[in-house]
């Protein structure tokens, strides 16, 4: 058996080394291309999927979200919030809490002073800015002016969507068509209550559900929904460890049986129905694309061993067996195939992950760059080596099985 | 002497449109250690005779023995194994490994019969320098002449020691001057080594160097001269 390795060893390394350096070349060349289409639109939509997750987590509900109790009544807030906080906060690897204070409401916008005012309907949160900056990103991304400071009421943080102003495209025809830091505007909330807010700031963290969102201190939220400071809308939990969600919601709900706790992916909503939509995606195209991969594969291999029909027939005519053959144009494709993934991934790791680093793409789910998940290289390895391995056996099966004759000749 | 190949009633048919019937029942002996040649007319059935005694192809009826073996009951993979030990061929296009040396393409039938060992390198250029390529081992097939690829063709034909060594034209594509020289050279091995040598050709002026030859005509043996 070692004999018939090395002899086939022997064989295909000889032609590889002595073979047509052209052919060689573009073999690799269209393999490595093969492999990195079998990374790249999958880890793209990774890429994606990613972007949307760390998104809601960062800049939306954090890993946790509590609700007020559904059952056996609705209630419409959450009580009791400070001693539930303090035990959760207590839990390992809580990095911290946060109430917000959920309210619709209508902002109004007289841009040039004029009676002409702008209207639109935004959601406006109720946050802790000291807390909010260590349960969200959203304090760190302040484009213009400052975040909310302290208690203090009368400012409102106004995302970067409901500006206008900021953004490259279809930011002026659902936005106050470019609201300023300084300037006034008047928000109606659900409950009939209107006031007047200056512009603090603007948020920019390029996620939509961010972007075209208002923010305002607890207290002006509690005193608009005229609420005690223990009661709240919503506790926001942050973990160390995304991916571990599930462990602290079951003791979370052991601490409070009868509130709603729920992960961050059951409040992506839409996006999550897209993030669904995108793994069924990866899947189809991975599929193709090993598809479009192996074929591309077979054929190469296949046209390079009928073309190798006459050697195949003299190497039967002086006895060498037929699986020492075969054996000799499975390492042959091996050996594309295990270059073209080398050059493959120097093509994917070296220029286009660093290209899409510095260049990602825009999206309303934020700066969408590559996400290389090791299990899917690996199965593109996996999957190309399978598809070299077929496409070496067969052809080569194929013309051993030829009369010796018909294949020196080539009649 | 000992019978080498004993062949009764050898028939093969092309099935087609039209069957050609390239091998009408042939019967012969040769003997170890002589040097045969098969000669006859385009289209007589030389060369079909000399595939199915080598074993790359497959006749219709009849039957061969070779060293008393009946070669046509052997299995394929039985058969190459067969051609391996047994049997050296020199083709009319030389049929060489083109990405191999002249001294891989020799050493190639060695190596698939007892593996990589020194003494077969050894064995090899040995072969090499008696067809006179002792300068040429390291040149591949597309380095060499005609008459050179062909000398190499011999030599791997010679390394496993083969009972008997088929050509097939091989001087066909030869100048004058190669083609006497390969001649010369299966003379020789015949004499000096006592190798059994078939050899299929047109030339007449090729009887010279052999001890037999075999006529033939429409897929019969039409006669036989002894030398």
């Amino acid at each position: 058996m070692k004999k018939k390795f090395k002899l086939a060893l022997f064989l295909g390394y000889k032609s590889i080394v002595n073979g047509n350096k052209r052919i060689i070349v573009l073999m690799i060349f269209i393999l490595s291309l093969a492999f990195v289409n079998l990374i790249f639109v999958a880890s793209i939509l990774n890429g994606v999927t990613t972007t949307q997750n760390n998104q809601i987590i960062n800049n939306s509900v954090a890993n946790i979200v509590i609700d007020p109790q559904e059952k056996p009544t609705r209630e419409n807030y959450v009580t009791h919030t400070r001693e539930l906080r303090k035990q959760i906060e207590d839990l390992p690897g809580v990095i911290a809490t946060a109430a917000h204070y959920n309210l619709i409401a209508t902002f109004a916008y007289d841009k040039n002073k004029d009676g002409q005012y702008k209207y639109g309907s935004w959601p406006v949160i109720g946050v802790d800015p000291e807390e909010e900056s260590r349960v969200t990103e959203i304090p760190q991304h302040i484009i213009a002016g400052r975040y909310l400071e302290g208690v203090g009421s009368g400012d409102v943080v106004l995302g970067a969507d409901i500006t206008g102003g900021y953004n490259d495209a279809d930011g002026e025809i659902n936005s106050l068509g470019g609201a300023k830091v300084g300037e006034n505007i008047n928000i109606s909330f659900g409950n009939g209550v209107n006031r007047k807010y200056t512009i603090k700031g603007i948020s920019k963290v390029k996620f939509i559900l961010a972007d075209a969102t208002a923010y305002i201190t607890a207290r002006e939220a509690r005193s608009i929904l005229q609420l005690s400071d223990d009661r709240v809308s919503q506790i926001l939990v942050k973990i160390k460890n995304s991916g571990e969600e599930s462990q602290y919601i079951k003791q979370i709900k052991e601490m409070a049986p009868n509130l709603e706790v729920r992960e961050w992916s059951e409040y992506a909503g839409v996006i999550n129905g897209s993030t669904k939509s995108f793994g069924l995606i990866v899947n189809i195209v991975s599929g193709i694309g090993l598809v479009v991969a192996a074929t591309t594969i077979f054929i190469l291999i296949y046209v390079n061993t009928v073309n190798k029909r006459r050697q195949i027939g003299i190497l039967k005519a002086i006895g060498i067996e037929e699986n020492i053959i075969i054996l000799s144009y499975i390492l042959q494709s091996l050996f594309y195939a295990i270059f073209g993934i080398i050059f493959g991934s120097i093509i994917m790791f070296f220029a286009i992950e660093p290209y899409f680093i510095s260049h990602p793409i825009f999206l309303q789910i934020g700066d969408v760059s590559l996400t290389i998940k090791k299990i899917q290289v690996l199965q593109s390895i996996l999957s190309l080596l399978g598809a070299a391995l077929i496409a070496g056996f067969f052809p080569a099966w194929r013309a051993v099985r030829e009369n010796i004759l018909k294949a020196i000749w080539g009649t | 002497m000992n019978i080498d190949i004993n062949v009764k009633n050898l028939e093969k048919t092309y099935t087609g449109k039209v069957p050609t019937h390239a091998l009408r029942g042939v019967s012969f002996e040769i003997m170890k250690g002589e040097f045969v040649a098969i000669m006859g007319k385009s289209g007589s059935g030389k060369s079909t005779l000399l595939h199915q005694l080598g074993l790359l192809d497959t006749p219709t009826a009849g039957n061969i023995l070779i060293d008393g073996i009946d070669v046509l009951k052997l299995s394929e993979r039985e058969k190459t194994v067969f051609r391996l030990q047994r049997l050296g061929y020199v083709f009319q296009e030389y049929a060489l490994i083109l990405e191999l040396t002249a001294l891989e393409n020799v050493l190639l039938p060695a190596f698939a019969l007892d593996g990589f060992r020194r003494k077969h390198n050894d064995r090899a250029i040995e072969i090499l320098t008696k067809v006179g390529l002792k300068d040429r081992i390291h040149h591949r097939p597309s380095e060499l002449s005609g008459g050179e690829q062909q000398r190499v063709a011999i030599a791997r034909a010679l390394i496993n020691n083969p009972k008997i060594l088929f050509a097939d034209e091989p001087t066909a594509n030869l100048d004058t001057n190669s083609s006497r020289e390969i001649l010369e050279l299966f003379k020789k091995l015949n004499k000096e080594l006592g190798q059994t040598i078939i050899l299929v050709t047109h030339e007449p002026d090729n009887q010279k160097y052999v001890d037999r030859v075999i006529w033939m005509k429409d897929g019969l043996i039409e006669k036989e001269e002894k030398f």
